[in-house]
């Protein structure tokens, strides 16, 4: 995903912010990586450059 | 319920990703451009399509707008869409796994939202349209695509009945009327309706779905029954010695009003 979907990017469950954690990116977007809530306490990942946006009970 | 739905969902499309990727009716160039048309795009738009799978439309829609952002329940429907926009050279589009109930965007957020040929699997489709009216604009368009049911409730039963056993994921084919129903309880008013119909071979048709043989011989004996009378609202017949059916479809567009809802 790219840096810009942070801007309209929130929390599937409650809407709000989110924060970013970066662990690989190339010139273009971030590979791997999380985000976080803190308001839900949950972590969305982001894998391949997908971020998973399900709610915690439609995830593995 | 909802849950189990929606996994039943994932499962489905995660093993026929391929077998939809190269569906006909799924990439018509003809549609995909009234659907296009549809949204009175300006170049400047940011554009949501729910339940993008693999991408049909998201690509249809790139080279018209500032960006589309694809969401899908579906890892695996995704990764088609995010290598076939690569491969196009498509960097407008993002897609993001997700789920139309719970949409992680804010209010407002989007110019436009679309949704093709996917309303019918949503398991809470009220709640879905809902999720959809909010993260649009005022004034924006919401756009649903999809097969319908006949208005006559016995035939739209029977038809449901069939896609239930071919498909677990299948929820329900709606009638035209309940899309613009929802969409009038969300806030929208209807602006566009374009009504269509589109044609299937049995065979193909159940390949698509791989259901159990025992399924597919239920089905296709309801199919057989519903020539006389047109039981299921499908037009069933045979042409050339192959069973085939019509489906009704409608893109409907809802557009949101200025002053909320």
């Amino acid at each position: 995903m790219k840096h810009e979907l942070m801007e309209i990017l929130c929390c599937p469950m409650c809407k709000g912010d989110l924060v970013l954690t970066v662990d690989e990116e190339d010139d273009k977007e971030i590979i791997k990586g999380s985000l976080f809530c803190g308001k839900c306490n949950e972590h969305y990942p982001i894998e391949d450059g997908i971020p998973n946006m399900l709610p915690p009970d439609l995830r593995e | 319920m909802n849950t189990y739905s929606k996994k039943v969902a994932v499962e489905q499309f995660s093993k026929r990703s391929n077998a939809y990727a190269a569906c006909g009716a799924l990439m018509d160039q003809a549609d995909l451009d009234t659907v296009v048309g549809l949204l009175d795009l300006t170049g400047m738009e940011r554009v949501l399509d729910v339940a993008t799978g693999t991408g049909f439309l998201a690509m249809a829609l790139s080279p018209h707008v500032k960006e589309v952002i694809g969401i899908d329940i579906t890892p695996g429907m995704l990764e088609l869409a995010v290598q076939a926009a690569r491969k196009g050279e498509l960097d407008n589009i993002t897609c993001l796994t997700g789920d139309v109930e719970h949409l992680p965007f804010g209010e407002s957020e989007f110019d436009a939202v679309t949704c093709r040929f996917s309303f019918h699997h949503f398991p809470g489709p009220r709640m879905s349209m809902c999720e959809m009216a909010r993260v649009l604009r005022p004034g924006g368009r919401l756009v649903i695509e999809d097969m319908l049911s006949s208005e006559d409730t016995a035939k739209a039963v029977y038809q449901n009945k069939m896609e239930n056993l071919r498909d677990p994921s299948h929820i329900k084919h709606y009638k035209a009327s309940e899309i613009e129903r929802m969409m009038h309880e969300v806030g929208l008013v209807v602006v566009d309706r374009v009504d269509g119909s589109s044609d299937f071979d049995f065979g193909h048709w159940i390949g698509m779905a791989d259901p159990p043989a025992v399924n597919v011989e239920s089905i296709r004996e309801m199919m057989r029954l519903s020539m006389d009378g047109d039981l299921s609202g499908l037009d069933v017949r045979v042409k050339d010695g192959r069973m085939v059916f019509s489906y009704t479809t409608a893109i409907v567009v809802g557009r949101k009003g200025v002053s909320g809802y």
